[in-house]
């Protein structure tokens, strides 16, 4: 059989340990989502917002994504090998590499689609962008790190009304997201798997245009924007929001406008 | 010569895979490194002793085929003058980063070279390493 892949070897691992760090707890049932998993310093800031915008393409990857909330029930077979977990799953843990790629690849595909139909984001093109990477990375026999996609697609949700920008993977298989204008301004984001997202700017300075302010640096995705506030970055990659009629209402909910003009 | 410094005036390529190069245009995870990796590989173009940019490219087609199972479609070569890269890194950074280019040949591949000092702060530092590419070729015909 072919060497597997590096990448898929070492998620692999990483899941393997997991599995076993949760048997050192004992009988319990977990209830957990699948979009919080891995976000333990802002736990649930991805699943909210997701009702009412009526996506309904769960069924068309009924493989790994049935629903937002699983349950697991584990039974205590502590510190007895690898695999020797009784367990009650409505969805498949992926303990195969095989399989952990497929269970990757179905989480993905689902992203990608909710991108698709998500209305408020401006970028239309987006959805077609990651999909042409995420074949690319299935030819090099790999996929998209999932949790650094997950922290991508949160962002948008965040920021829905940005321009399109260029997406690229690391060698790592993260999303690198970049934005261009001019000559000399640049905005780049570097989703981490662990939660982090890393920033470079290069801007004009304004008191001196012959000269360029060019920082670097980390943050959680839900402080990104205020930390890079004071760069004037959203200024530029942006665009006015617009709604046609059907979706006026959602594209204003965060706002909170509906509850005051209804009254 | 292995540990040999590349001198400013000579060329180095960069292979640039195709999920760093999106609809044709070279992006800045091509400068990335790997979570293991501590230098950048690249191809020293002089090494190579063609009497143009057109033979050089032609080796490093072969060389490329040979090493890796497969060269996809997207992939492209990026051609970088060293003192380009090296004066742009060491002006503009934050930290006057002072690359190393060096030659670090292999058996099938005896113009391999590695760039040193990338890390840390690598996103900043592959930008502006983008921003000097001459020139730019697919990897396959």
């Amino acid at each position: 059989m072919d060497e597997p892949n590096p990448q898929i070897r070492e998620r692999f691992e990483a899941t393997r340990k997991v599995g076993r760090a949760s048997m050192a707890y004992g009988n319990k049932s977990l209830a957990y989502s699948v979009y919080s998993s891995g976000y333990s310093g802002y736990p649930g800031y991805i699943t909210s917002g997701y009702s009412g915008y009526g996506v309904s393409g769960y069924s068309l990857y009924p493989n790994a994504w049935s629903g937002e909330n699983i349950t697991f029930r584990q039974s205590a077979f502590v510190n007895q090998g690898d695999y020797e977990v009784s367990e009650e799953s409505s969805f498949p843990i992926p303990f195969t590499q095989a399989n952990l790629l497929s269970y990757e690849e179905n989480q993905i595909q689902e992203l990608i689609f909710r991108i698709r139909t998500f209305p408020s984001i401006s970028c239309k093109e987006l959805a077609n962008r990651l999909l042409a990477l995420f074949n690319y990375a299935k030819e090099e026999g790999a996929s998209i790190a999932i949790n650094s996609f997950r922290d991508f697609y949160s962002f948008l949700r965040l920021n829905p009304h940005l321009q399109c920008p260029t997406i690229s993977l690391t060698p790592e298989y993260n999303i690198y997201v970049s934005w261009k204008a001019d000559q000399n301004r640049v905005f780049s984001l570097h989703f981490l798997s662990n939660g982090d997202v890393r920033y470079v700017i290069f801007k004009p300075n304004e008191r001196h245009p012959e000269r360029q302010i060019r920082v670097s640096g980390s943050a959680t995705i839900d402080i990104l924007q205020e930390t890079v506030a004071s760069y004037g970055v959203w200024d530029w990659i942006s665009v006015s929001e617009t709604a046609t009629i059907e979706i006026f209402q959602e594209t204003v909910a965060s706002h909170g406008v509906w509850s005051w003009v209804s009254e | 010569m292995k540990g040999q410094e590349i001198p400013d005036q000579h060329h180095i390529a960069r292979y640039c895979g195709a999920l760093q190069c999106p609809n044709g245009q070279i992006q800045a995870t091509a400068f990335f490194l790997r979570k293991d990796e501590e230098t950048l590989s690249v191809n020293w173009m002089e090494f190579l002793n063609c009497t143009n940019r057109e033979g050089e490219i032609t080796q490093l087609r072969n060389i490329y085929s040979s090493k890796f199972t497969r060269v996809a479609a997207g992939v492209k070569i990026a051609v970088l003058n060293v003192g380009d890269v090296r004066k742009k890194v060491f002006a503009e950074s934050p930290d006057r980063r002072d690359l190393k280019v060096l030659h670090d040949p292999e058996l099938n591949d005896p113009s391999h070279s590695v760039m040193h000092n990338l890390k840390p702060d690598y996103e900043l530092i592959a930008e502006l390493i983008l921003q000097t590419i001459r020139e730019e070729y697919p990897a396959r015909t």
